[in-house]
């Protein structure tokens, strides 16, 4: 039986991994490769694509990801560069050969001999915790999604469930169920309708794209408490909202100078309904109230969620106010994935993990976005 | 002074577990055979025995508050966090007429 290897990411690799990651969302080989240029080749923060890969029989049957980030911590901000451990998958007939942890071994032993401090993981399910945890890596708990689901009343549903069985009918199924169309741009079809897209009266507005100088500003306007986040500036704005896989959207509040703003975010693959608020910042109160209420009036989105791990109790009250309540997924990861952190010091990894003279594995030591993980 | 039973049971239960998820733990699987700290265990099979564990207890388990390692390294240590954790037998008074 041929022996497994863990290689680092070659450019020849390119179609094998692209074909890998059907096995994470389904995604053709087009739509993954576009993915994989953007995450990896593309990334503003790192010069080349660190994927640690497991090879068996020259074909590639593993494989984890480490995408760049840029976070800065305390009172003047100090940055670093932080990798991100994602796309992790193993070919099913792989599985159960103790391939997570030897994939990991070598993707410590490169992460720390290159100089990184730490390596955070910002979305991990079930089998990546409890992977992770017997690896040196240590859990600031799960993200507290906040889920609100509103009920779809409508005979649209079932006419169209029915149309599919008939003959020549069936093709006016998606139309009159509103299924149709691609699975991103479709979640967004009633706020796309209804939002008023002309800044009028300093009043809120949808955006399709962002406006990155604008938000810039009102980030940095808006001060940093120096808790762990990541930088947020025009070359990270401008790649992140590129995710060829993500449909976006984007409500302002204000004119030129903007008081606020409300990033959505919906899927473009797969059959996943929920729409995701990943950005939210306001001058005001009121005019944090404005954005959600506005997201929530012109959207009517029939699932609505967010990351509340680090929010203030005051925006967590107003979620609740507004019908959100905690998730309930699947079992060990409830209230959805966990955020993991390992410091790279040491083979086991039993170090602190800190950036700069901040200890990072308590929660309330960072300012944590569902954009800074790929889940956004 | 013998096993309780129960303890046995439990045993067994997780010992099938175990080796059905990873059959190479078949010859080599006693009561203080490292699974963790050794890589005999790896992510799937844990999950698999976490989720066994949350049965037991009846209770979730958040997986990110334990230290692993030391906790679920092995059958006993496994079969002593069920028993510390799971629910007290519901008190059987004397039957009324």
């Amino acid at each position: 039986m041929a022996a497994y290897e863990v290689v680092p990411y070659r450019p020849e690799f390119r179609g094998h991994v692209a074909a890998l990651q059907r096995h994470l969302w389904r995604g053709d080989e087009p739509a993954n490769l576009a993915y994989l240029d953007w995450k990896y080749e593309r990334n503003p923060y790192l010069p080349a694509p660190l994927i640690y890969l497991a090879v068996h029989d020259g074909r590639v049957i593993g494989m984890r990801g480490m995408f760049g980030s840029a976070w800065e911590v305390g009172p003047r901000g100090e940055r670093f560069v932080v990798p991100c451990a994602d796309d992790f998958t193993i070919l099913p007939e792989h599985r159960k050969r103790g391939l997570f942890g030897r994939i990991m071994t070598v993707a410590h032993e490169d992460l720390a001999a290159r100089g990184y401090r730490c390596a955070f993981s910002l979305s991990a399910g079930p089998v990546t915790l409890a992977g992770s945890l017997v690896s040196g890596w240590r859990s600031l708990g799960s993200v507290r999604e906040m889920h609100r689901e509103r009920p779809v009343a409508s005979w649209r549903g079932p006419l169209g469930t029915q149309l599919r069985s008939w003959p020549l009918l069936w093709r006016w199924a998606d139309l009159v169920s509103g299924r149709g169309g691609p699975a991103g741009r479709r979640l967004f079809r009633r706020l796309d309708a209804r939002a008023p897209r002309a800044r009028a009266g300093g009043k809120i507005w949808l955006g399709l794209e962002p406006r990155v100088d604008a938000m810039v500003e009102l980030i940095a306007r808006l001060g940093h408490d120096g808790r762990a986040r990541h930088v947020r500036d025009a070359p990270y704005l401008t790649w992140r909202f590129a995710n060829p896989l993500h449909e976006y959207r984007f409500l302002f509040a204000g004119a030129d100078r903007l008081d606020g703003y409300l990033v959505l975010q919906a899927y473009r693959l797969g059959g996943r309904r929920s729409v995701n608020i990943v950005d939210w910042e306001a001058a005001t109160p009121s005019v944090r109230t404005g954005l959600l209420r506005a997201a929530l009036a012109w959207g009517r989105f029939a699932e609505l969620s967010t990351w509340t791990i680090t929010l203030p109790e005051a925006m967590r009250s107003l979620l609740r106010e507004a019908g959100f309540a905690p998730a309930h997924r699947r079992r060990l990861a409830r209230e959805g994935p966990h955020l993991l952190v390992r410091a790279l010091d040491g083979a086991a990894g039993r170090g602190e993990p800190a950036l700069g003279d901040r200890r990072l594995i308590d929660a309330a030591d960072w300012d944590m976005r569902m954009l800074y993980s790929m889940a956004g | 002074m013998p096993e309780p039973a129960a303890r046995a049971e439990l045993r067994q239960a997780l010992r099938a577990l175990l080796v059905e998820s990873a059959p190479e733990l078949s010859g080599e699987l006693d009561d203080d055979t490292p699974l963790l700290s050794s890589g005999l265990v790896e992510s799937t099979t844990l999950l698999d025995v976490a989720l066994w564990v949350e049965d037991r207890i009846d209770a979730e388990v958040d997986l990110g508050a334990l230290d692993l390692v030391t906790a679920w390294d092995s059958v006993r240590a496994i079969l002593d966090f069920v028993e510390r954790h799971r629910p007290a037998p519901a008190f059987r008074g004397p039957a009324t007429a």
